[in-house]
C-alpha cells in the first residue's frame, strides 16, 4: 500500500474505462472504477482518490454535476480532477473549470498525452 | 481476438441494443428529454470509445448519428420519422461494421461516405427525397412531413423542440416497453462458457448425489447417511442456486421486436401497437435462445399478414391501429408465452383450400373437422396460405419449424383464431431442460436412450406362444394381453448389422394416443440423464431427440418417441395433436386393418383391434363335435367357425385361425390366409347380401369385403352379448348414425343378441319413425349428424311423451368432460365413446342394461308414488 | 454463404504457425490459434444415421464433441476402428468440433512466401476445403480451411 498513489476513473463505457485503468496502472496507479458521478460519489465517501479522471456524459449524474459534488465534499487531501471531453469549445472549458476542474482532457487521449497532464499537474515523475 | 476489441464488441452490441428500443420509444415520445438524453449519450459513448481504439469508420458514423440528435436536442430539428428512419439506419450500418470487425479482428477497408451523407443531409435540412413505397399503400404523410421539413429549415434553433416534432405520421409503431431498471447495485460480468461449465458440473453433481443416495438406501442405518443428507440439500441447494444463474428476462429476447415491428409498419402503412406484458419472466438462457427465432417469426407473422392497413380495419369498424400483445407468465412449473394480434384472423375457407391442393386431406375429412383443427395444418410444412410472398416477413410459413423447434424443447404449441378477430398462439414450455430420467438399451452393441416417460413397460420376447414377435407380411408385431402391438425394430429403422442375441426385447412405448413397441437386443437400468442437444450438423438426422454422457463417460445417443411412433405404422401424429385440440376423432380416421382371404379370391378386411391372436393350429387337433368344431387352445376348449359354411376343414396341415377373444371367452374364425396388415381410412359401402359381410371398401388400394364380426361371434356363442332378453317385450332398438359403418358395427352385436335393430341416418329421420307411431326399446345415437344432431334430438325424444321414457344411450366419437355434460344434459342416459371399438359390445351391452334398470326403477317409483 | 478466405496482407517475411497432421500420406495444416486440443481418442461413439463425414462423438471434459472423419470429407477411404488416429479439436464459431486425422506433426512456421495457389489439378472437394498449398521442406503442405471444412450437408 505504501507509495502506491489512488486514482479513480469515472466513465459509462467499460472499455475506455479499461484503457485508462491500464494505462494508469503502468504508472505505479492503483486504479478504482466508477461508472458514473453518483458511483463516483459514494467511492470517495469511502476513499479519497489522488487523482480522479472525470467523463463528461454519464447516466445518473453526469461528470459536471459530479464535479461540483465532490468538491463541495471538500475531500482532504483534495483530489486533483482532470474532465474528459469530445469538445474544445471554449464554454465548455470554462465550465468545466469553473465547477472546480484542474485540468481537461481530449477524448481520445494516450499515454503520452495522459502522461503529460499528468506532468503538468504535478502527479508523477518524469519518465 | 484481442481482448480489449471483444469487450468494445460486447459493450457496442448492448449499446445498440437499447438504443434500437429507446429510439422506438423516443419516436413515440419526442417531449421525453430523458429519452433523449439517453439516446445522445449512448451514441456519444459509442463515438468516444471508438476513437480510443482507432476505429475511424465507426467512429464517423457514430459522430454523424450524434450529430442528429445533438440537433434534436438543440431543437434545430424536428423529430419526424423520416429522421429517426435514417439514426436507425446509422445503427444498422454501426452493427453491420461491428460484424466486419468480429470477424476479421480490424476495421475493414470501405466506404460510408453514402450513408454519412445522407445523414448530414437531413441534419443541413436539405432532405433526401422520400424512398418510393409500394404503389399500393401510397404514404399520405409525405406532404405533412415536407411542410414539417420546411418549417424547420425557416425557423432555425428558437423553435420549441416538443410540439412540431409530434408529426402526424400516419405510420407509428409505438411500443410500450416495461420501464428499464435501475442497473443493480452491485454485479460482475461471467462468461457464458463459464457459467455452462459450471451447470455440467452441478449436474453430474446432481447425478453422482443421485447414485450414493441409492447405494446408500440399500444399507441399513449406518454413518453415511446423516453426512449424506447434508450433502443432498446442499447439492439441491447448489443446484437452484446456478438454475437461477442461467435465467434470464424474456425481455432480452423481446428487445428487438419494437424495431422490427416499427419498421414494418413503416414499410407497410399500417398502425401498429405492440404491447409486452411478463417482459421480466425469467427462463433458462438456452431455452431463450431457442425460442428467439419463433417468436420473432410469429410476431412479424402478426404484423405482416394479421394487422390489416387502416382503411381496412376503420371499414370493419375496428379501431385503426392494430395492436400485438406479447403475454408471459410462469405458471405450474411452465412458462406460458401469448402471442395475440387483433387482426384480421386466419383464413378457414383458405386453410381447407390448401389443404385439399397439397393432398393433405380429403374433402370429406375436412368437412368433419372442426374449425380449430383445420388450422392446424398450418403446422405442416410447406404450408403457406400468404397470397404473395411479401419481402416484409418473407414466406408467411415456418411454423412447422417453429413447431419442430419448440416441441425439441419439450414444449407444446397451440394456435386458436377467429375470422375478423385476429389470432392467438399459445406457447407453452417446461422450466428446465436439463435432467431426464431415460432408460438404457442396446441394440446392436450400441446403447441408446429412451425418455422413461413415454414408456409404459417391458416385454421379454421368446419363442413362448404369448411373447412371440409375429410378422405379418413384412410388419412385425407383438401380441400383448388381447391386442396387437405393431413393432419397430431399432436394428433395421438405424440400419445396424443383424447379430447374436439381438431382439430380445420390446420396450412398449406411448406417443400420444399411438402405442408401439421398439425392438431391442439389451435393457439396462434407467437413469437419470443431463439431456445436451445435438451438434448442428446432426439436427437433422432422424430419431434422435439429443445426446448425453452416462455415468461411465460413455456418450450415447438419446431417441426420440416421436420419430420411432412414426415409423412403427406411418401414424398420423397431426391428426392426434389436432384431435387433442378440438376433441374430436373421426370415424374416417385411419386404422389397422388385417386382410385375410376365407373361402374365394376375395380379400377380406377385419380391424385388427378386434384380433386377439392370429394362429396357425396343426388341422389334426381340431375336434369335430356335434356338426361344431373346437380344439383345445390354452387348456380351454375353443369354438372354431368357418368363414363360410361349405368350408372343408382339412385333416391335416395348417389352419390358420384368427382368434377374438372377450375377457376369457374365445373363438376362432377359420380363415385360407392371412394376407397383410395395413394402416388406411375406410368409407364402407353398405351391402348386405351376404351374411358375415358388412359391405366392401378399398383399402390401401385394394378392395376388400369388410367382415361383420358380429356375425360370428354370435355363430359361436348364441349369448356373447349377455343381453338379458328376459324381460317380455325389450325387443326393439334404433340405432341413429350418419356413418354406414358405425350403424354396421353396431347393428350386428344387437342383432346377434336378438335385437330387432332399426336404423335412421340422423335425428331428422329418427323422429319421422316417431311420427310413424314407431316405439322402441332402447334408442342409440350419435352426435355429430346432419340434419338434427344427437344433442337435439335427445331434447325432442325427452320433450315428449311418446319416447320421452326410452332409454337413450349416446355413441359418439366426441369423448371429453363437456360432451359427455352436454349429452347428459341434453337427455342422454350415457355416454359411450365410439374409439374403443374392440371394447363395444361389453360397454354397449353394460350401458343398455344399466339405462334399462334405472328406467325400470323409475318407472317403479312413479307407480309407487 | 461462406466468406472468401480473408487473410489480412501479409508480407513475404511473415510467418504463420499450423498444427500439421497427415492423412493418407498426405500433410495438411490448419492455423494454430483455432486449434483447441490434440488428443488420442478414447471411445468415439457412433451416430446411426447421421452424415457420411460424421465418425462420432466423443466425451471431452464433459463436453460431447462431433468427430468428423477428415479422410471421409476428403473423399478417401475410411480407416477402420483398430487402425488408430488422432484427434485435433478446432473451434468453429460457437461450436467445438474435433477432426479424426491419422496421424499429427509438429507446429510448424510458414513464411508467406512459401504459400503457392491452389494447384489447377486438385481434386474439386480438396480445392474447395483448402485455403492455400505451402511448400515445405516436408513436400506440400495443404493449409485447411476450417469454416469451409466444416460446412457439411446435414443429412436428412
Amino acid at each position: 500500500m505504501i507509495g502506491r498513489p489512488l486514482c479513480l476513473v469515472v466513465d459509462d463505457s467499460r472499455v475506455i474505462r479499461r484503457i485508462a485503468a491500464d494505462i494508469l496502472r503502468g504508472f505505479g496507479f492503483q486504479v478504482g472504477e466508477a461508472e458514473h458521478g453518483r458511483a463516483a460519489v459514494e467511492f470517495c465517501r469511502r476513499a479519497v482518490p489522488a487523482f480522479v479522471l472525470l467523463d463528461w456524459n454519464m447516466p445518473e449524474m453526469d461528470g459536471i454535476t459530479c464535479l461540483r459534488a465532490l468538491r463541495s465534499m471538500k475531500l482532504e487531501p483534495r483530489p486533483v480532477v482532470v474532465m474528459c471531453t469530445t469538445e474544445n469549445g471554449l464554454t465548455k472549458i470554462r465550465e468545466a473549470l469553473e465547477s472546480g476542474a484542474d485540468e481537461y482532457i481530449m477524448k481520445p487521449y494516450d499515454r503520452d498525452v495522459l502522461l503529460a497532464k499528468l506532468e503538468q499537474l504535478g502527479l508523477t515523475e518524469p519518465a | 481476438m484481442d481482448d480489449l476489441l471483444q469487450e468494445f464488441l460486447a459493450e457496442t452490441t448492448e449499446s445498440l441494443a437499447v438504443l434500437d428500443v429507446e429510439l422506438v420509444r423516443f419516436e413515440r415520445e419526442p417531449a421525453d428529454a430523458t429519452i433523449l438524453g439517453n439516446i445522445f449519450r449512448l451514441m456519444h459513448t459509442i463515438k468516444g470509445t471508438c476513437g480510443f481504439l482507432g476505429l475511424p469508420r465507426l467512429g464517423s458514423v457514430a459522430h454523424a448519428g450524434e450529430n442528429i440528435l445533438g440537433k434534436f436536442r438543440d431543437g434545430e430539428l424536428p423529430v419526424t420519422p423520416q429522421a429517426v428512419s435514417l439514426i436507425l439506419k446509422a445503427i444498422d450500418h454501426i452493427r453491420a461494421l461491428l460484424a466486419e470487425l468480429a470477424a476479421q479482428g480490424c476495421e475493414p477497408p470501405g466506404d460510408d461516405t453514402a450513408v454519412i451523407a445522407e445523414i448530414d443531409g437531413l441534419a443541413a435540412g436539405t432532405a433526401a427525397p422520400e424512398p418510393a413505397l409500394p404503389a399500393e399503400d401510397s404514404f399520405p404523410v409525405a406532404a405533412e412531413l415536407l411542410a414539417e421539413v420546411a418549417r424547420a429549415i425557416e425557423v432555425p434553433s428558437q423553435a420549441a423542440p416538443a410540439e412540431p416534432a409530434r408529426a402526424a405520421a400516419r405510420a407509428e409503431a409505438p411500443a410500450k416497453t416495461p420501464e428499464t431498471k435501475d442497473a443493480p447495485a452491485s454485479s460482475i460480468r461471467v462468461n457464458v462458457d463459464v457459467i455452462e461449465n459450471l451447470m455440467t458440473l452441478i449436474s453430474e453433481l446432481v447425478l453422482t448425489r443421485n447414485q450414493l443416495l441409492q447405494m446408500q438406501r440399500s444399507q441399513k442405518d449406518n454413518e453415511f447417511k446423516v453426512p449424506l443428507q447434508r450433502l443432498s440439500h446442499i447439492t439441491s441447494d447448489l443446484q437452484d442456486g446456478v438454475t437461477r444463474l442461467r435465467m434470464q428476462p424474456i425481455g432480452n429476447a423481446w428487445n428487438k421486436l419494437p424495431r422490427i415491428v416499427r419498421d414494418l409498419a413503416v414499410e407497410t402503412g399500417k398502425k401498429i401497437e405492440l404491447v409486452m406484458q411478463g417482459a421480466e419472466t425469467e427462463l433458462d438462457r438456452q431455452i431463450l435462445e431457442m425460442i428467439k427465432d419463433p417468436l420473432t417469426h410469429m410476431v412479424r407473422n402478426s404484423a405482416d399478414h394479421g394487422i390489416e392497413n387502416p382503411a381496412q380495419r376503420l371499414a370493419a369498424g375496428k379501431p385503426e391501429g392494430g395492436t400485438i400483445t406479447l403475454d408471459a407468465y410462469h405458471e405450474s412449473g411452465h412458462i406460458f408465452i401469448r402471442i395475440a394480434d387483433d387482426g384480421r384472423g386466419l383464413d378457414v375457407n383458405r386453410i381447407r383450400a390448401k389443404a385439399i391442393a397439397n393432398g393433405l386431406a380429403t374433402e370429406t375429412a375436412l368437412a368433419a373437422m372442426g374449425e380449430q383443427q383445420i388450422l392446424q395444418f398450418i403446422f405442416r410444412p410447406g404450408f403457406s396460405t400468404a397470397e404473395k410472398v411479401t419481402s416484409v416477413s418473407g414466406r408467411g410459413v415456418g411454423m412447422d419449424v417453429v413447431r419442430t423447434n419448440i416441441e425439441r424443447i419439450g414444449g407444446t404449441i397451440e394456435l386458436s383464431s377467429s375470422a375478423g378477430h385476429g389470432t392467438t398462439v399459445l406457447i407453452k414450455i417446461p422450466l428446465t431442460l436439463a435432467i431426464v430420467s431415460a432408460l438404457i438399451v442396446e441394440t446392436a452393441r450400441q446403447r441408446f436412450a429412451i425418455p422413461q416417460l413415454n414408456i409404459i413397460e417391458l416385454v421379454g420376447v421368446s419363442d413362448r406362444s404369448d411373447a412371440r414377435i409375429e410378422t405379418i407380411n413384412t410388419s412385425p408385431v407383438l401380441r400383448l394381453r388381447d391386442r396387437l402391438l405393431p413393432l419397430v425394430s431399432l436394428r433395421g429403422l438405424l440400419g445396424l448389422e443383424p447379430g447374436p442375441g439381438q431382439d430380445r426385447f420390446v420396450v412398449v412405448a406411448q406417443v400420444g394416443a399411438n402405442r408401439f413397441g421398439i425392438i431391442v437386443d439389451r435393457v439396462f437400468d434407467a437413469e437419470e440423464i443431463v439431456v445436451k442437444p445435438v451438434a448442428p450438423l446432426l439436427r437433422g438426422t432422424r430419431f434422435y431427440a439429443g445426446n448425453t454422457i452416462l455415468g461411465d463417460g460413455s456418450v450415447i445417443m438419446i431417441l426420440d418417441p416421436n420419430d420411432l411412433s412414426g415409423a412403427a405404422g406411418q401414424i398420423d401424429t397431426d391428426q392426434a395433436a389436432g384431435a387433442a385440440l378440438a376433441a374430436s376423432s373421426q370415424v374416417e380416421a385411419q386404422s389397422s386393418f388385417l386382410l385375410f382371404r376365407a373361402g374365394d379370391r376375395e380379400l377380406k378386411a377385419i380391424p385388427l383391434e378386434l384380433v386377439s391372436r392370429i394362429e396357425s393350429l396343426d388341422a389334426a387337433s381340431i375336434e369335430h363335435v356335434g356338426g361344431r368344431q373346437v380344439v383345445q387352445y390354452r387348456q380351454h376348449l375353443m369354438p372354431l367357425v368357418p368363414f363360410h359354411d361349405g368350408h372343408a376343414w382339412k385333416a391335416n396341415g395348417q389352419q390358420d385361425v384368427l382368434v377374438f377373444s372377450d375377457k376369457d371367452r374365445r373363438m376362432g374364425l377359420a380363415v385360407d390366409e392371412v394376407v397383410d396388415i395395413v394402416r388406411d381410412r375406410m368409407a364402407v359401402e353398405l351391402s348386405s347380401s351376404r351374411p358375415g359381410l358388412l359391405g366392401s371398401a378399398v383399402i390401401a388400394g385394394k378392395a376388400a369385403d369388410i367382415v361383420d364380426v358380429g356375425h360370428f361371434l354370435g355363430l359361436a356363442f348364441t349369448d356373447w352379448f349377455e343381453l338379458s332378453s328376459r324381460r317380455a317385450g325389450i325387443r326393439r332398438a334404433l340405432v341413429v348414425d350418419d356413418s354406414a359403418f358405425f350403424r354396421s358395427l353396431v347393428v350386428p352385436l344387437l342383432a346377434a343378441a336378438d335385437w330387432q335393430v332399426t336404423t335412421a341416418a340422423d335425428g331428422a329421420e329418427a323422429l319421422r319413425l316417431r311420427e310413424d307411431g314407431q316405439r322402441f326399446d332402447v334408442i342409440i345415437s350419435d352426435i355429430e349428424m346432419p340434419n338434427l344432431d344427437g344433442l337435439a334430438l335427445a331434447s325432442a325424444i325427452r320433450g315428449d311423451a311418446r319416447w320421452g321414457g326410452t332409454p337413450l344411450i349416446a355413441l359418439s366419437s366426441r369423448d371429453d368432460e363437456r360432451d359427455r355434460e352436454a349429452g347428459r344434459e341434453a337427455g342422454f342416459d350415457d355416454y359411450l365413446a365410439k374409439t374403443d371399438q374392440a371394447g363395444l359390445p361389453d360397454t354397449l351391452a353394460r350401458a343398455i342394461r344399466a339405462a334399462l334398470a334405472a328406467r325400470q326403477a323409475n318407472d317403479n317409483l312413479r307407480r309407487a308414488s | 454463404m461462406m466468406p472468401h478466405s480473408h487473410e489480412p496482407e501479409l508480407r513475404d517475411s511473415e510467418t504463420q504457425a499450423f498444427v500439421t497432421f497427415t492423412v493418407a500420406g498426405q500433410l495438411f495444416g490448419v492455423p494454430v490459434v483455432r486449434v483447441q486440443d490434440i488428443l488420442t481418442p478414447d471411445v468415439i461413439a457412433p451416430v446411426p444415421g447421421g452424415p457420411a463425414e460424421v465418425r462420432g462423438l466423443i466425451n471431452l471434459r464433459g463436453r460431447i464433441v462431433t468427430v468428423i472423419d477428415l479422410r471421409t470429407r476428403l473423399s478417401l477411404p475410411r480407416r477402420d476402428a483398430g487402425e488408430g488416429g488422432m484427434c485435433v479439436t478446432v473451434e468453429s464459431g460457437t461450436e467445438s468440433y474435433t477432426l479424426f486425422v491419422d496421424a499429427v506433426g509438429d507446429v510448424v512456421k510458414l513464411r508467406h512466401a512459401q504459400r503457392e495457389g491452389n494447384p489447377a489439378t486438385l481434386d474439386a472437394v480438396w480445392r474447395d476445403v483448402a485455403d492455400a498449398v505451402y511448400r515445405t521442406h516436408k513436400g506440400l503442405l495443404v493449409a485447411l480451411h476450417i469454416d469451409r471444412l466444416l460446412a457439411i450437408q446435414p443429412r436428412n
